[in-house]
């Protein structure tokens, strides 16, 4: 079963990935405006958003903050690994399809490395958006647990590109999985946040 | 608002350790980079017996750059010190005794003798160069002062802009430190705010088996000295939490009621202020807040001055009642928090509202408001006026941005008692608690008189010293039943007059030194050396033509 080509499976799969930082996108957005209408609701004084924000601006711990910046790069990198390290989903945009970076011993990692320069780049201004929610420390130790289950999808996608051209659905899957759960977890404080301020 | 918080003695430490809790997580059981606590506060335990901070394993040794940091307040004595030594031969006092068992009057005799006694000063500086004094000074240059936007620093806009204490009423080095060490700060730093937040011990005997009447004591000796040092001499306000209260809730789980202190103070502590409100709840803003004196109030209705008579005249630094509730964010409204906090009633038993010391709020002068949650300032006032019945100029509201699964609010009531004949008899007031520890400090002081004064190895001048500080003509003795007169007028403020143990200025003491010093050998010497020189003059042919020339004139 092919999608333009490709196996219409992984690509839904896929799509359900992006659906799930789109959500957290969209919920820290609304997030936002929730307080602003509860703060207009009560406030006598004008003020604009940013004043707003600054004033909802709160220090989650250069751990944390280490955990998040390492999360929404390996993020990228997972995801790469996962689509396009071997040609069985994509086969014309894949690691395969650069010969010389593929020959080398160290391709993987420099593989890894390009997929993970626009992670850095969005990691940069990402966690921010953690500075505005009370996160309880039990879930920051939650979203902190990240990093495991990328690098652990990143393992998986390796053993797939390793094994190329034979394949297994199992540790493809077990990688999905865990980038999934991943990505659930790093918008878990902001859905969190997000139900707490709805609640009221 | 971002204190420096200082827990003092085993108490202090205790629940300092609650509001030092990281709100980082750890890497693999360690923290990098700089310790986050609630509000950015910054914290510091000080203790005087080295082995209780050998006994646990949360704090680490200020010495050593560790942190959160312990300090021992007699550290940087040495054992052979001269400074040490000179205390302890001439007033039987040890500047690194291991704990002071219960004895308030203990250390405030050490910080007090060092102002009063000058040879004391002179070895002191010699030893420790700058310090005048080698506990307070320690402290406080060593500990407290890095932690501050007063010290150099370059990330100042990280640090503390305040200094709360915590300490025990009743305890030993909390009880004993909290009045050298504040007004040591004070002397060094005029303006700088400093709160206390003081634990009254709960009633009956406690594990190390020291009885209510001692603790008392103890507590009343630290209470009196605190709240009789005028606007600039001392604190900027007392906190006050009853142990006894927190009992009755949480029965004996004291980690239970360190939580709750800790919790209590969180909406004081939240950086998260309403856009609108930025400035408010700066160190400075609350301090000038808590001092303010209402125009139409500058007698008993109003923030207490000392009387005149009593020293020099000025306002006397309040006590101020935490009152707290929290509830679910989506349920009740402001008037629910507010009764939850002040309780509904007039009096209910302590223990089933939100006030952690007894007291009656409608009684308070002015109240402070914090709040986490999504209210209007409005809304919050007309349910504070209508439980105090306090003007709306005399409630000041700081609103924090809620968020959380909860909302909370504290109540800082200044000065809730007073104004009204026979409230110590009315249990659930101020007076009714005051009066309580006062009596049973009485009662301790008339019984133990062996106790107090001969413990140790206290020399003559320290007795007689203690002997008048205690029961002297107008000493704490004749001032407690003042106080306790006071409270059944419904007077206010209960504490007013300033004692000391080494009193009137070196006057006393230096008359005293002397006269100790001549009744030993020196009297006979002396008497027998004004012979030698009288019968001198009088053999002298000069002299005799004189007085001769005298008479016959």
């Amino acid at each position: 079963m092919n999608l333009l080509g490709h196996d219409i499976f992984e690509a839904y799969m896929l799509i359900c990935l992006v659906a799930i930082l789109l959500l957290g996108g969209t919920l820290h957005v609304m997030y936002l405006k929730m307080i602003e209408s509860m703060v207009l609701r009560t406030e006598e004084s004008d003020f604009n958003l940013g004043d707003l924000m600054r004033s909802m601006h709160i220090s989650q711990g250069s751990n944390f903050n280490i955990m998040m910046i390492l999360s929404w790069s390996l993020l990228f990198v997972a995801l790469a690994f996962l689509y396009l390290l071997t040609p069985s989903i994509f086969p014309e945009w894949n690691y395969f399809k650069i010969p010389r970076v593929a020959s080398l011993d160290w391709g993987f990692a420099i593989f890894g490395v390009a997929a993970l320069i626009p992670g850095a780049l969005i990691s940069i201004f990402v966690p921010k958006v953690y500075s505005y929610y009370l996160i309880h420390k039990r879930l920051k130790a939650i979203a902190a647990a990240t990093p495991v289950l990328l690098l652990g999808s990143i393992i998986c996608s390796m053993h797939l590109g390793i094994i190329y051209p034979t394949s297994n659905p199992f540790f493809w899957n077990l990688g999905y999985m865990m980038l999934a759960a991943a990505a659930v977890l790093m918008i878990l404080p902001i859905s969190i946040g997000f139900l707490e301020a709805w609640r009221q | 608002m971002r204190p420096c918080i200082v827990g003092i003695g085993g108490a202090g430490g205790n629940i300092l350790r609650q509001f030092l809790q990281s709100q980082d997580i750890n890497l693999m059981g360690l923290q990098f980079g700089r310790h986050l606590a609630y509000g950015g506060v910054k914290g510091l335990w000080l203790e005087s017996a080295t082995q209780d901070t050998q006994r646990q394993s949360y704090y680490g040794s200020l010495v050593q750059g560790q942190y959160p940091p312990f300090l021992i307040c007699h550290g940087n004595v040495s054992e052979g010190s001269d400074t040490r030594r000179y205390l302890s031969d001439t007033y039987g006092l040890d500047l690194k005794a291991p704990g002071f068992d219960r004895r308030a009057e203990y250390l405030k005799g050490i910080f007090e003798v060092f102002e009063f006694d000058p040879k004391l000063k002179e070895v002191c500086l010699e030893e420790f160069k700058s310090n005048d004094n080698p506990l307070s000074g320690y402290m406080w240059q060593v500990g407290i002062r890095p932690h501050t936007i007063i010290s150099t620093s370059s990330a100042r806009s990280k640090l503390c802009d305040s200094i709360l204490f915590i300490a025990s009423l009743g305890g030993g080095t909390g009880t004993g430190f909290i009045n050298p060490i504040t007004s040591y700060v004070r002397s060094e730093e005029p303006i700088f705010p400093i709160f206390v937040l003081g634990i009254l011990t709960e009633k009956g005997t406690d594990k190390r088996k020291a009885t209510e009447g001692q603790r008392d004591l103890g507590a009343v000796i630290a209470m009196y000295d605190l709240l009789t040092k005028a606007s600039g001499e001392g604190i900027d306000a007392l906190i006050l939490v009853d142990n006894q209260t927190l009992v009755q809730r949480f029965g004996g789980n004291y980690t239970g009621m360190d939580v709750c202190i800790y919790n209590s103070l969180k909406p004081l502590l939240d950086l998260r202020n309403y856009p609108g409100d930025l400035l408010q709840d700066d160190s400075q803003g609350i301090r000038r807040v808590i001092w303010e004196v209402n125009g139409e109030n500058n007698g008993s209705n109003g923030i207490s001055r000392r009387r005149e008579g009593a020293g020099s005249e000025g306002l006397l630094p309040p006590i101020l009642v935490p009152c707290y509730c929290i509830q679910a964010a989506h349920e009740g409204d402001e008037l629910e928090l507010v009764e939850g906090a002040l309780g509904k009633g007039s009096l209910l038993p302590a223990g089933k509202d939100g006030r952690l010391f007894p007291c009656d709020p409608t009684k308070a002068d002015r109240v402070l408001v914090f709040t986490r949650g999504f209210f209007r300032t409005k809304d919050i006032k007309e349910a504070v006026q209508e439980r105090t019945g306090l003007s709306e100029n005399k409630i000041m509201v700081y609103r924090k941005l809620g968020g959380g699964k909860a909302e909370d609010m504290l109540i800082l009531l200044r000065n809730p008692y007073g104004g009204t004949i026979g409230e110590h008899k009315r249990p659930g007031t101020l007076e009714w608690r005051l009066h309580d520890i006062i009596t049973e400090s009485i009662n301790y002081i008339e019984n133990n008189e062996m106790n107090i004064l001969g413990f140790q190895s206290y020399k003559e001048i320290t007795k007689e010293m203690l002997r008048k500080y205690f029961y002297g003509k107008d000493g704490l003795l004749d001032e407690l039943y003042d106080c306790l007169e006071r409270l059944r007028e419904g007077e206010a403020p209960v504490f007013t007059r300033p004692l000391r143990i080494f009193g009137n200025g070196m006057n006393a003491l230096g008359n005293c030194q002397e006269e100790q010093q001549m009744a030993a050998s020196d009297r006979a010497s002396l008497r027998k050396m004004v012979k030698e020189e009288l019968r001198a003059i009088f053999n002298d042919q000069d002299c005799r033509r004189r007085i001769r020339e005298i008479l016959q004139s």
